[in-house]
């Protein structure tokens, strides 16, 4: 743009002094604008539409402003280094490779930064183990741009320095030890051999002190187990990739079971490979009573209160070993059960047994059916460490705090005064502590009932060394420096031991000494990882199952069972404070912003509890109440079909929080309920008054039949039928005779030659994709999407450029919706039918399906922008220019996959939405290849233009070809699953080339005639028998 | 105070221009080494842009990334010489994402 001219409106504005015309120089608009307090007037707003006289004033007084507005031109004052800093290049990123362990989440991860501020996660594809990072790892570089953050060390409220800290939490330390009274050091998983060995050197300083580990949301029971059978305490691993035959009870593998991460290889063995013919795929048979992911994807889905997953459990190892036992089961799950049984008998070792029943002997009857089984997907000689919490020596440890027994806490990464149903109590017990000292990167609820709190760094800003499994060591390195007035737990340690060292030097010591063999540090550093083969071959004790296997088999069904889960969006609460996070939408329920209790429909019917849709089709749920014992909370219900019967879920995380902005503490706390940490309770449910309004991104649940938005077929027809029968391309008429969609005859369009250069194409194949949400955010990360908050989302305003639509059957099966759609005959029979369709089954089949822009090489959206706005481009992609939109939103109304976005507001810099845009801090996080876009204007995926420009640049400046993989989207390279796979298909070699004449492959909605260039591949379910 | 610049919602990225398309400092930012005072030689204006790509043809000389697509597309055109904009040197996305 040219700075050349400028234009003088008055000559008023050529005297430095006049105040007014300075103000004004500021202002977008001369007059301000009453926007705040036609806003806040809500009743008013939802009353009365405004009067076509008012629409004319605002129009007409904007249109004035902003002509007035436009003239003035900018000074820009700009910073430039005095010094250029070796490596960095402005505009060009640099990658660490670094590792995530908040003892909730653990992976091995690349973090890019520019110009010195990490801005976005990615996977480390190098590594052997947990490279692939979810949903909230994604999210977690957000977290580090948090304004909540503790910015220092403080002591009874006051600030304090880091030397003064220390000296007196050192002699406190010393008093306590003279006297010899306990010390509790509570800390969350650490997993990290250096760490292991400061605590183990700052306890042999003060001998009066105890380390006990808590995990938040605990796996004791497993953990307790394996340490029965295999003499560590440590989870077994399981690789899914090669299974036949996969059960689980209770388990949701996809989700955070045993610390997750298991969704990679989970979906190498869900897609049918092989021969066409000979195809064969894994079946997943799930047993569980909240709708998990787990069980969205299995094959069989058999809902099953806690108690009858117990008897499940039982018999399944009774009828596989053909052991004598007493009970039987209720009938809806025996024949399931049998079924079951005979699949495992068949595949031998090529079946699996997985468990989630938080009992020590359903968990080594688990490991005893592995055994039975020869299991090759069961790994006891890959022990994972990323859970370590012990729930006796933790419930111990508070009983003693609250008895006075012991005379000094230490916690590091935990929040126990929050999380622990004697959260109260626990702080009063902690302000009579002779010394107490939390190690927090939030003034959590903890942190303020202590004296001292230290304040922690962001993993993005700190060292560390973990191990993961045997034979595997990662490591973590700073990409920014700290922020904030921060020290690491270790060095604070190292220095209260009395020690000169620094963590750092500790990890390096430690690692040339124990771990790095042939592999330098440097090597080991820039990787993020070593790995070394192990030669480990644990022997097992022999496990007694009789005792386990009739108490399992007499477990009985209480008055309703709650079962607690944590969300794939917020885990176990950590990052609360976290935008993205909350605006992400369960990938079940759909709903952001929230938690609520999940009931079955015959329980919410019996109950009086209900989910409605207002006028504007936002949904609200009713209250009720559920009471443990003396805990109490009021929840609002989602009716979830698949839930069972006899069974509720609610998700811990969320509720009011200390160290939490006002906007994020949604939802209720649900730790309360978590008594002696089980997640299954025994609980009442009432209704209570009023509505609760969600922030729901779907409101309508089921696909009436429409097979042709989610393809999908069985393994069997998918062997033995012809293509056309299970993925026929659609037809259309011209002159009466019918003709494939994809003939140039029923083509009216001029195309694009695309043939040379690249085109790119995205395929997504809906048999690898579990819904786990990652691309979601990493699409956030890299595209500035904005956040619109809770309410913006209650009225279908969300920025999400990639959503993942969930789908639930009607009947039992999609396939029998599309039949009684065909079969519909009459007006009336629509009616009344679709009308019926509308509602869920009571265990519905589900499916999930990734939507972006569709990139179609016959947009319908580019024939209606009426300024050229959006473009094709020749590469495949659909360009839009934001500077150019005007706002008409022609396009997103003619757009048959409604996925383009409207900027209803500014989402940044505006008070409005006070979330990471609205301040300096959470800004750092901003892509600077990515226009953060304005108020109203459209906006949409991009198919990552930013990187795929990139891509070709770095290889015009090399003078070379681009090879296959080169070309990456944020989502496609964020994906763990291989479910999405980006590429150029002018390229014949390309991965994605040959994924566009597969046979499962077809677009959405194909009979529009959009020819898309993203493509999805046909679902195949192996349902039969 | 900062003489070049941009608005945010264009992308422009030196590295192509001045590496890959080997285009002299001089032809964007006038006699600079004369200038006593730095000032803006061009006037960065999208029509600018827009003119250069019209006219400049691609350096595709011993660079293997436009081997194969130089060929074809001269085919196409029946043109010795490609423009940036015969490469797609003018489609919106290029510059603004």
């Amino acid at each position: 743009m040219s700075e050349n001219k400028t234009y003088w409106k008055s000559v008023d504005q050529l005297d430095d002094q006049n105040e007014m015309v300075q103000k004004l120089a500021h202002n977008e608009f001369t007059e301000q604008l009453p926007v705040n307090e036609f806003l806040s007037d809500q009743e008013g707003l939802e009353d009365s539409a405004t009067s076509r006289r008012d629409f004319l004033k605002y129009v007409g007084f904007s249109t004035a402003a902003a002509t007035l507005a436009a003239c003035e031109g900018p000074v820009i004052k700009s910073v430039p280094y005095v010094v250029q800093p070796e490596q960095i290049i402005p505009g060009i990123a640099n990658y660490y490779a670094t590792t995530i362990a908040d003892g909730f989440d653990f992976a091995s991860v690349l973090v890019k930064t520019r110009e010195g501020r990490p801005i976005k996660i990615e996977n480390n594809t190098d590594t052997p183990a947990f490279g692939t990072a979810n949903a909230r790892v994604h999210a977690s570089v957000l977290s580090l741009y948090d304004t909540q953050r503790l910015q220092g060390p403080k002591a009874t409220g006051e600030e304090i320095s880091w030397d003064d800290l220390k000296l007196q939490v050192g002699a406190k330390l010393k008093a306590l030890s003279a006297t010899g009274k306990p010390v509790v050091l509570l800390t969350q998983t650490l997993a990290s051999p250096t760490t292991q060995q400061i605590i183990n050197d700052f306890i042999a300083a003060y001998p009066n002190v105890k380390q006990v580990v808590y995990d938040t949301v605990s796996c004791s029971e497993a953990l307790d187990a394996f340490a029965n059978v295999y003499g560590q305490r440590a989870l077994a691993s399981y690789d899914f990739s090669q299974v036949e035959t996969l059960v689980s009870v209770g388990a949701d593998i996809l989700g955070d079971w045993q610390g997750g991460g298991n969704e990679g290889s989970y979906a190498q063995s869900r897609v049918p490979h092989g021969k066409h013919g000979a195809a064969t795929m894994s079946h997943h048979i799930q047993f569980e009573a909240n709708m998990t992911l787990s069980g969205a994807n299995a094959d069989v889905r058999v809902p099953a209160t806690p108690a009858v997953q117990r008897q499940i459990l039982a018999h399944i190892y009774a009828e596989l070993t053909n052991t004598p036992i007493n009970g039987t089961l209720p009938a809806e799950v025996a024949e399931a059960v049998s079924k079951a049984v005979a699949r495992l008998r068949a595949a031998k070792d090529k079946g699996v047994v997985v468990c989630g029943i938080e009992d020590v002997g359903a968990q080594e009857l688990t490991l005893a059916l592995n055994q039975w089984l020869g299991s090759k997907a069961f790994q006891p000689h890959k022990p994972l460490m990323h859970r370590q919490g012990d729930s006796q020596q933790v419930n111990q440890a508070l009983e003693d705090i609250l008895a006075g027994k012991v005379g000094g806490l230490i916690t590091l990464g935990v929040n126990p005064v929050h999380t622990t149903s004697q959260g109260a109590e626990l702080a009063e017990a902690i302000k009579k502590l002779d010394l107490s000292v939390v190690f927090s990167t939030k003034e959590d609820e903890t942190a303020i009932a202590a004296q001292y709190i230290a304040a922690l760094p962001h993993y993005l800003e700190a060292w560390g060394d973990y191990q993961i499994t045997a034979g595997h060591y990662a490591l973590a390195q700073p990409t920014i420096r700290p922020l904030f007035d921060t020290q690491q737990f270790q060095d604070v340690l190292l220095s209260l031991s009395g020690q000169t060292t620094t963590y750092y030097e500790a990890i390096k010591g430690y690692w040339q000494e124990n771990i790095l063999n042939e592999t330098t540090w440097n090597q080991a550093l820039h990787d993020g990882f070593v790995s070394t083969a192990v030669d480990n071959n644990p022997t097992a004790v022999a496990i007694d199952t009789s005792a386990h296997l009739s108490r399992l088999s007499a477990a009985e069904q209480g008055k309703m069972a709650l079962v607690l889960y944590t969300k794939t969006g917020m885990g176990d609460g950590q990052q609360s404070n976290n935008p993205w996070l909350q605006e992400f939408p369960d990938p079940i329920t759909r709903i952001s912003w929230d938690n609520y209790l999940t009931i079955s429909m015959a329980d919410a019917e019996r109950l009086g509890l209900k989910n409605v849709n207002v006028a504007n089709g936002a949904l609200n749920g009713s209250y009720a109440k559920v009471s443990n014992g003396s805990v109490s909370v009021t929840v609002p219900v989602v009716i979830q079909p698949g839930q069972a019967p006899g069974s509720v879920g609610l998700a811990v995380g969320y509720g009011p929080k200390l160290g939490t902005q006002k906007e994020m503490q949604v939802g209720v706390n649900a730790y309360p309920l978590y008594q002696d940490f089980k997640t299954v309770q025994e609980v009442e449910i009432t209704p209570a008054e009023g509505y609760h309004e969600f922030a729901c991104v779907q409101l309508h649940n089921t696909l009436m039949g429409r097979g042709d938005i989610v393809k999908e077929t069985t393994l069997e027809i998918f062997n033995t039928k012809d293509k056309k029968y299970w993925n026929a391309v659609p037809e259309v008429s011209k002159n009466h005779i019918e003709m494939p969609v994809t003939s140039p005859e029923v083509d009216m369009w001029q195309a694009f030659d695309r043939s040379i250069g690249h085109h790119f194409n995205l395929s997504i194949d809906l048999n690898a994709c579990t819904g786990c949400g990652a691309c979601v955010i990493a699409c956030h990360a890299e595209n500035n999407v904005p956040v619109v908050g809770k309410r913006e989302v209650r009225k279908s305003r969300d920025m999400h450029w990639l959503r993942i639509d969930r789908y639930y059957s009607s009947k039992e099966r999609f396939e029998s919706d599309n039949e009684t759609k065909e079969a519909i005959s009459g007006l009336g029979d629509s009616l009344t039918t679709f009308g019926k369709m509308e509602q869920a089954s009571a265990n519905p089949q589900v499916a999930f399906q990734p939507v972006m822009c569709q990139h179609c090489n016959h947009a319908p959206c580019e024939t209606v922008c009426p300024v050229a706005a959006t473009s094709h481009g020749r590469q495949g992609q659909n360009h839009m220019a934001y500077n150019r939109c005007v706002g008409t939103r022609y396009c997103a109304n003619n757009c048959p996959y409604k996925v383009r976005r409207f900027n209803w507001f500014l989402y940044n810099k505006n008070d409005e939405f006070d979330y990471h845009m609205n301040n300096d801090l959470g800004r750092m996080v901003l892509n600077p290849d990515v226009v953060v876009r304005s108020r109203g204007v459209m906006e949409k995926c991009s198919m990552c233009i930013q990187m795929t420009q990139k891509t070709i640049l770095d290889a015009k400046l090399e003078g070379r070809e681009i090879k296959d993989g080169e070309f990456q989207t944020a989502c496609s390279k964020a994906c763990g699953t291989g479910a999405m796979v980006f590429g150029d298909i002018n390229d014949k070699e390309s991965k994605v080339a040959a994924l566009k004449d597969n046979d499962r492959m077809y677009h959405l909605l194909e009979h529009v005639g959009t020819k898309p260039n993203v493509m999805y591949q046909v679902k195949v379910r192996n349902t039969q028998a | 105070m900062r003489i070049h610049n941009l608005p945010d919602f264009v992308y422009f990225n030196h590295a192509q221009h001045v590496e890959v398309g080997q285009i002299e400092c001089q032809t964007c930012h006038g006699p600079v080494e004369e200038m006593e005072i730095m000032y803006q030689y061009s006037p960065l204006t999208m029509g600018w842009c827009i003119n250069c790509h019209r006219e400049t043809n691609v350096k595709v000389e011993s660079n293997e990334y436009y081997a194969k697509i130089h060929e074809e597309l001269s085919k196409k055109y029946g043109v010795e010489k490609l423009t940036v904009a015969q490469m797609g040197g003018l489609e919106c996305g290029k510059c603004h994402y």
